[in-house]
């Protein structure tokens, strides 16, 4: 499987002016539609960053993750809401919150095999919604509102621009910290449990206790996400964090590929932008009407994701960064 | 170092250990031999863990560890090399034979991730050791490959190599000759030979008689679960009861 090192120098040097040019882009459009979407895209990236942690890196396939980005949601609604907590320490601790969460869960399910695990995961999110939908502690299924935006003495993130930048600085630096916890002591231990729990024990490594620390890290990121989707909304509500989501979140992986932080943004990039490209392709008038309607309607859009998700899964199974860049002819490679 | 005591191992109605008793003592290559179905890769796992003895016990270095869970006996010096091959092969063969060192080391998630220099530092020391156990069996040059391509008798020591890692002091070993032709087990005799001059013991599973009876300083004899000799090679060689178990009555 590439990693980022793996990629040739010329064409880390175009990702890296990719990269460049991404950061810019607020700075040069006022399309506050676009750099929404940027906002969410990055919220998505974080979780999907975690969430490849304990699917990709450790082999246990969760469907429950949304409920832990609901915790870190919910967590900082009300601790700034009803305590009044300034959203920068909420954050920290509503990530904290859903990071114990992650662990609680992660006792129950980590000794089971992937069937069982995806089935405790996928009650544990459906717990968690029902108890948010029907507590009026957490507003139902209103939800809890509104949640001032961050602010740092007189410089407010009221602006989607200085939004943004909080959002994808963090995204960098989890990027940053996941991709040295995996290639470390950790990754391996995570790496020898996915590939075969009893040669990793007899090898001295205590699987359980690597497993778990997996779960609460990747909720930890979700919490992360969560926090910062209430914050932009301005508004917590049960909507996002059903099983709906965590079911994406696993195709945002798949997609991306397991095992890979930066695939992982990626796939998150794809899922958020190919309901952008149908609407693009609706728009485009040299195409068809009949085949337009398609792109617009949003139930032809379900099937064509459908349809383009069974396509990566049957195509390209270890998803984008499995694909051997450097096969590509793109210029010499290091190796 | 290792003792077992009186240990029974029954599966239901099967009693595949039957109050086995023997010792490996330090510095000893002692071989485990016998028909197949004896017990003795049964006995192994329960000297590591993955199994429980149904009564008995194993003392390792005097301490009693059948309460012991596998990972606990790994970090007291047990380190186990089994028959099926039990190495990572996504992984390269530098990263196999680190994680060896897992128990041994300490960095964790905050550390690992904010990349402190105490990371780094037990990162590199980590690197330099295994090149070092690489070399001892001869895999230092094939450090980067991905583990899964090298040929049998090589990823058998890149798993002899791991569990060296774990600073393993009592070696086990399940048939490791199994599918390797003479070249690989002539160097699979010479690594187990020099395992033991670094000062750790080895109890060797074995069917590959020449292997056994080059190597050994001591044979156990299991036959039914049962210890029918013990002793150096040469007496057991010529032990009639060996020699009726392996020919059948």
């Amino acid at each position: 499987m590439s990693t980022l090192a793996s990629i040739a120098r010329p064409r880390r040097l175009i990702l890296y002016a990719i990269l460049a040019l991404w950061l810019a882009f607020p700075l040069l459009t006022d399309k506050t539609y676009y750099i929404g979407l940027a906002i969410t895209l990055g919220i998505f990236a974080i979780v999907a960053i975690g969430y490849n942690l304990v699917a990709g890196n450790t082999g246990m396939f969760s469907f429950g993750h949304a409920a832990f980005m609901g915790m870190g949601a919910y967590t900082s609604a009300v601790l700034s809401m009803k305590l009044g907590m300034s959203a920068w320490i909420a954050l920290p601790l509503s990530a904290i919150v859903a990071g114990l969460a992650g662990y609680l869960v992660g006792l129950t399910s980590v000794r089971l095999g992937h069937l069982h695990l995806a089935m405790a995961t996928v009650a544990f999110n459906i717990i968690f919604h029902n108890i948010v939908v029907n507590w009026t502690f957490t507003g139902g299924e209103a939800g809890l509102g509104p949640l001032s935006r961050p602010a740092l003495g007189s410089l407010v993130l009221n602006t989607d621009r200085k939004y943004f930048y909080l959002v994808w600085f963090l995204v960098l630096a989890l990027l940053l910290f996941t991709r040295n916890v995996v290639s470390g002591r950790i990754g391996r231990a995570m790496a020898a449990a996915k590939g075969d729990e009893i040669a990793a024990q007899v090898s001295g490594i205590n699987v359980i206790t690597v497993k778990l620390n997996a779960f609460a890290l990747s909720a930890f990121y979700a919490g992360i996400a969560g926090s910062l989707l209430g914050y932009y909304l301005a508004y917590v509500g049960p909507k996002p964090f059903g099983t709906d989501f965590s079911i994406l979140l696993f195709l945002m992986v798949l997609v991306g590929g397991f095992g890979s932080a930066w695939g992982s943004l990626f796939g998150a990039a794809l899922m958020t932008f190919l309901p952008e490209f149908f609407r693009f392709l609706s728009s485009l008038a040299f195409i068809p009407y009949n085949v337009r309607l398609v792109f617009s309607d949003y139930t032809y859009n379900l099937l064509l994701f459908g349809v383009a998700m069974y396509v990566v899964v049957v195509y390209l199974p270890k998803g984008i960064m499995g694909i051997s860049w450097r096969n590509l002819r793109l210029g010499k490679s290091k190796r | 170092m290792l003792e077992v005591v009186e240990v029974v191992k029954d599966f239901g109605g099967l009693r595949a250990v039957d109050h086995v008793s023997f010792r490996v003592n330090r510095g000893e290559i002692k071989a485990l031999i016998g028909p197949n179905g004896a017990g003795k890769t049964t006995l192994l796992k329960v000297i590591n863990g993955l199994l429980s003895p149904t009564s008995g016990e194993i003392r390792y270095a005097g301490k009693r560890i059948s309460k012991m869970r596998p990972h606990s006996r790994c970090e007291l010096g047990i380190g186990s090399v089994f028959q099926l091959s039990q190495l990572f092969r996504e992984l390269s063969v530098l990263e196999n034979a680190m994680i060896g060192m897992h128990c041994h080391t300490k960095s964790n998630i905050i550390t690992s991730g904010l990349r402190l220099p105490v990371c780094t530092r037990e990162e590199k020391a980590s690197r330099d050791k295994c090149l070092d156990i690489l070399s001892i069996v001869g895999l230092e040059e094939r450090a980067s490959v991905q583990a899964g391509i090298l040929p049998i008798g090589q990823q058998r020591l890149l798993e002899i190599a791991r569990a060296l890692a774990t600073d393993a002091r009592l070696l086990l070993l399940d048939e490791p000759a199994a599918g390797l032709n003479s070249a690989e087990k002539e160097q699979l005799g010479k690594v187990i030979l020099g395992i033991r001059e670094r000062g750790a013991d080895v109890l060797l599973v074995e069917h590959d008689m020449e292997l056994v009876m080059d190597i050994s300083d001591s044979l156990v004899v299991l036959d039914y679960g049962k210890v029918i000799a013990e002793g150096p090679p040469e007496s057991v060689r010529t032990n009639k009861a060996v020699i009726a178990a392996y020919l059948g009555e």
